[in-house]
């Protein structure tokens, strides 16, 4: 008898996997196949042109900005250069909760595939172009702790560079070196701003172009780093045109869950935020994570958005190559008067985390099921409660089938 | 058929299609692919995107400039003001604000109004949506004599 039954149930799962397995493709509705497409790489399209920058596209300028990128000479001490924080097997990212220069900054370094499609850069945006996010890093004390003098001297006074300069802004400026300090930057320590404070206007106008030019090559470099395909995207493209079987090998049961739940508003809204190819909306978001006392203070996008009002090289800016109307993203900057911007970050990219974490702008969550459990029960703020997030009833199991979902992504 | 008129692949709506989608996606997988779909989501607003103001004393037609809505993209906007016998208004003042009431955030961006093109048409730059779901956008309208909003529920999907 006990057989009997035994029989039947494994003729009865014998009978199931096949079926079950033949309907998987079909197992989509067509709005989340039309969220699936939407979400692959196939859909990125070419990088968007950046108008305030001439050389963007420029095969010259791309040589020089990756030897720029990976040029230790341009930190103070010839300790790191960009690609130490930023290191390519690591999605262009460092593996650390904050990112440590010269010192320990204050915030975790983020991937740099699609940041070429962002229209602000920072978990603040507080720069609107890749050109001008490049100055930040060779001047901020705690990362690169050098200085535009001193940056501008090293390039100038490297044949290589300079013969690359040359070909793409022009004869460079003429700099009396012997005359100039080491280094000399408006912000920084006292000694660099006071001896930038020092310099007659028609030098620091100068030392500029050259810097922003520097930018420029560095922007060139970084459009070219294409986010790699994964096998959600080998996934997507095999959902549009093969049949069940290579789409069972590409995706398991778990992960078609998560992938499911990912796009189910009723269960989760993560696709509110990170959606499109990039799997970021590339705007700013409060979940609740903004700090506003003590250590660790992180207000987000409502200082930078000041400080990208009131840079000197934005697309706006005298250093800018684009004409006014075509700094859309500047042009149109939301400057939302409620108190939603305190505290609101850029919503990050969902690719590569395997290789970026640890996760959120101060590194706080080390592991995905850290993140998904955050998501869970929201930080209760009290009365000042301002994030935007609704609780979630996932089970166990859902988690670990969303975490799943995501290490596609990888 | 106007370009907001709701096309029926972006109405929302949930079809079982349980085995059926592989063979009508084949032919055109491969096309899919090579013509990367820039936009996400489409457009769906009530009435040809016609609304009247909360005093009655304009008609507010708005309206993408092109054909479908970019998502996450900066795009253009051409609104139509009449009065409420259907003549076009030329307006001292236009502006627009918004949000997602459900989600307690505003529009991403601050759409302008850079040109009054005639017979009640303005261009209205810089919009820009990065999610699907209920947008709201509220026009602000004043001549000399009136001032009133009108307001567009927009319903973005897949
Ligand atoms: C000390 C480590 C460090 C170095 C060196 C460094 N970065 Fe970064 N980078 C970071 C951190 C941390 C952030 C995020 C900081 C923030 O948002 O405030 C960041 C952000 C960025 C972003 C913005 C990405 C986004 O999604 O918004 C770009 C682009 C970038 N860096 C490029 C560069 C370039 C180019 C250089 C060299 C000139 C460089 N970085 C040097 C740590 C570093
Ligand atoms: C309201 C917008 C919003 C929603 C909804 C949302 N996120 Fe996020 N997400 C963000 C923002 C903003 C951050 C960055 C927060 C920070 O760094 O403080 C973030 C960070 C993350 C990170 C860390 C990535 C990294 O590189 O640091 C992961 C992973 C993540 N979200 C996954 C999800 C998942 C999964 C869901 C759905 C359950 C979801 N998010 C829903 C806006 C959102």
């Amino acid at each position: 008898m006990v057989s009997r039954i035994a029989q039947c149930l494994i003729l009865g799962v014998l009978l199931f996997i096949p079926v079950a397995h033949a309907e998987l493709p079909g197992n989509f509705t067509e709005r989340e196949h039309r969220i699936l497409k939407s979400l692959s790489l196939a859909a990125l399209g070419p990088v968007p042109p950046s108008p305030s920058n001439r050389v963007a596209d420029d095969d010259r300028a791309v040589n020089m900005g990756r030897a720029l990128f990976f040029d230790k000479n341009l930190s103070v001490d010839g300790s790191l250069s960009c690609a130490t924080c930023h290191q390519p097997e690591k999605a262009f990212t460092d593996g650390k909760p904050l990112a440590e220069g010269i010192d320990r900054t204050g915030r975790n370094t983020p991937t740099l595939y699609g940041a070429a499609y962002l229209d602000w850069l920072y978990w603040d945006g507080r720069r609107d172009t890749l050109w001008s996010q490049a100055l930040i890093p060779f001047e901020a004390p705690s990362e690169m702790g050098s200085s535009r003098v001193g940056v501008v001297r090293r390039v100038l006074s490297d044949p290589d560079y300079q013969e690359n300069y040359r070909s793409l802004f022009g004869t460079p400026p003429e700099f009396d070196w012997e005359s100039l300090p080491d280094h000399a930057a408006p912000i920084g320590d006292t000694v660099m701003q006071n001896a930038w404070h020092r310099l007659r206007r028609g030098e620091q106008r100068a030392i500029n172009t050259v810097f922003a030019n520097i930018g420029k090559a560095l922007d060139a470099f970084q459009r070219t780093l294409a986010p790699p395909e994964t096998r959600f995207d080998r996934f997507v493209s095999a959902l549009n045109t093969e049949t069940t079987a290579p789409i069972a090998v590409l995706a398991t049961d778990q992960e078609l869950r998560g992938m499911k739940l990912y796009m189910d508003d009723q269960r989760t809204q993560c696709l509110r935020c990170h959606n499109g190819p990039m799997f970021s909306n590339g705007g700013f978001h409060n979940i609740g994570t903004g700090k506003f006392s003590g250590e660790g203070m992180d207000f987000g996008r409502v200082f930078g958005l000041q400080a990208v009002l009131m840079d000197e090289f934005n697309c706006l800016g005298i250093y800018s190559d684009a004409e006014p109307d075509q700094c859309e993203a500047l042009g149109h900057v939301s400057q939302d008067p409620h108190q939603a911007l305190h505290g609101a970050f850029k919503t990050p990219s969902l690719r590569y985390l395997e290789k970026s974490k640890p996760y959120f702008h101060d590194g706080r969550f080390s592991s995905l099921e850290e993140v998904i459990r955050f998501y869970q029960t929201p930080p209760d703020q009290g009365r000042n409660r301002i994030h935007e997030l609704q609780a979630m009833d996932l089970n166990t199991e859902e988690i670990v089938a969303l975490v799943a979902f995501l290490k596609m992504l990888n | 058929m106007g370009p907001l008129s709701k096309k029926e692949t972006h109405v929302r709506r949930s079809v079982p299609t349980a085995g059926k989608l592989p063979q009508t996606l084949r032919g055109f997988g491969l096309a899919l692919m090579l013509v990367f779909p820039t936009v996400g989501l489409a457009d769906a607003c009530s009435n040809g995107c016609k609304v009247l103001s909360r005093d009655g004393g304009f008609q507010v037609t708005a309206r993408p400039a092109l054909e479908r809505l970019p998502l996450r993209r900066h795009h253009d906007w051409i609104v139509v003001v009449q009065d409420g016998d259907g003549n076009p208004v030329k307006l001292n003042g236009l502006s627009v604000s918004g949000g997602m009431q459900g989600h307690g955030h505003g529009l991403p961006s601050q759409p302008k109004v850079t040109e009054y093109l005639g017979e009640g048409r303005y261009r209205i730059t810089g919009f820009l949506f990065n999610m699907h779901g209920e947008w709201t956008l509220r026009f602000h309208l004043a001549t000399p004599d009136i001032q009133d909003v009108a307001d567009l529920t927009l319903t973005l999907d897949y």
